[in-house]
């Protein structure tokens, strides 16, 4: 990896090459990835990502049990992370996603290329600060 | 009562089709739609767009915002059943120009233009404001689908006995009395026979009756004698404001 990186956490390839699109052309590398566990294995190999860019619905679960993996490494624990979704997140409480790390959710359905530039700058803000979970 | 904290119960309206299939379709249909926006997105993006491409891109992703607000209002109703609304008082003319920014680039694509009529002083409903909401962009949509090109759509509120009612007038094709007497009838029941209004299964009309009922609330259809129908949403008003 030749410089920092945000990841992409999309199960829908074509979204997830749309996405990474617009994250490029703000001039961001991206690593693209469509399952929780390779997001691991990713993390692994390349270190922790600037900031998690994550679809809520997963196959095979939620990108919470990736969030909670996450939140217990001390080099992931500081990271983050975006959601990006169709799921209705005022399920959630607001303590529950500041537990994960979580400083912004953008509805795919509502939300715009622009959007999405700005909630990662706002994350690498939120990084520099090291905003602890 | 105390207003701000009735609750209310709403009924499944789906029958036999069952609301897992239903809730099932609208998430199936709701990434597609999701993709084919974000497309759009891209394509303006990458730009060098000719005139034509831009509008072309424009329209499609209206399009599927369109039909955006169509599924996430046909989940709405599934889960009817399960949700408890908690009615508060809602300022109607903010909802009203929610409606209209909301819908603005899709309004001058129509070319249409749109007049709001609104008391000076505030007009508040006890409803649910997403519902509210969301059943206004139903009939504005509805109006849209309706207008001709370079019509003017008209938006009011106002009090009345006790209530509050939300307009919204189309000059749509006139309809004869056959079809709107079956309009009329089956105003928010069930859909629509194909052709009651051309173009137009009634999906949008069934969904605002369904939200509108489980509001407390009464949709109302009134047709025009040179054309051009409006449809009402009567609900309680709030004596909230007026010990100011």
């Amino acid at each position: 990896m030749s410089k920092p990186y945000i990841l992409l956490l999309e199960d829908d390839r074509w979204l997830a090459d749309s996405y990474a699109v617009s994250i490029e052309s703000a001039d961001h590398e991206v690593v693209v990835t469509d399952s929780a566990q390779s997001a691991i294995d990713i993390v692994d190999e390349y270190g922790a990502p600037r900031a998690l860019v994550a679809d809520v619905m997963l196959a095979g679960g939620t990108v919470f049990s990736l969030l909670n993996e996450m939140g217990s490494y001390e080099d992931t624990k500081h990271i983050p992370v975006i959601l990006n979704t169709s799921v209705d997140v005022g399920q959630f409480h607001q303590q529950y996603l500041d537990s994960y790390g979580v400083i912004g959710v953008l509805d795919k359905a509502k939300s715009t290329p622009n959007k999405l530039i700005e909630m990662i700058k706002i994350c690498l803000v939120s990084r520099d600060g090291m905003v602890a979970r | 009562m105390n207003e701000g904290s009735r609750i209310l119960r709403g009924n499944s309206e789906w029958g036999s089709l069952g609301m897992p299939s239903v809730l099932a379709a609208a998430h199936e249909l709701k990434a597609p739609l999701v993709l084919i926006r974000q497309l759009s997105y891209q394509l303006e993006n990458d730009g060098e767009m000719s005139q034509t491409q831009s509008q072309a891109s424009d329209r499609i992703r209206m399009t599927a915002e369109r039909a955006l607000r169509l599924v996430e209002n046909i989940t709405r109703t599934a889960n009817l059943d399960d949700a408890m609304f908690a009615l508060e008082p809602v300022q109607v003319a903010g909802l009203w120009h929610d409606v209209m920014d909301e819908t603005a680039l899709l309004t001058g694509e129509h070319q249409q233009t749109v007049r709001l009529s609104v008391p000076r002083k505030a007009v508040v409903a006890i409803g649910h404001r997403e519902l509210l909401r969301a059943t206004l962009l139903g009939l504005y949509d509805n109006a849209l689908a309706h207008n001709p090109h370079g019509g003017t759509i008209r938006l009011s509120a106002k009090r009345q006995r006790g209530r509050v009612v939300l307009s919204i007038r189309d000059e749509g094709p006139k309809i004869d009395a056959k079809s709107y007497k079956t309009l009329e009838y089956r105003l928010g029941k069930s859909a629509q026979p194909i052709g009651a209004r051309p173009g137009s299964s009634g999906l949008g009309l069934w969904i605002a009756g369904v939200f509108a009922r489980a509001m407390s609330a009464e949709l109302t259809v009134t047709r025009h004698r040179r054309g051009g129908m409006t449809f009402s949403l009567d609900l309680p008003a709030s004596g909230q404001l007026s010990l100011i």
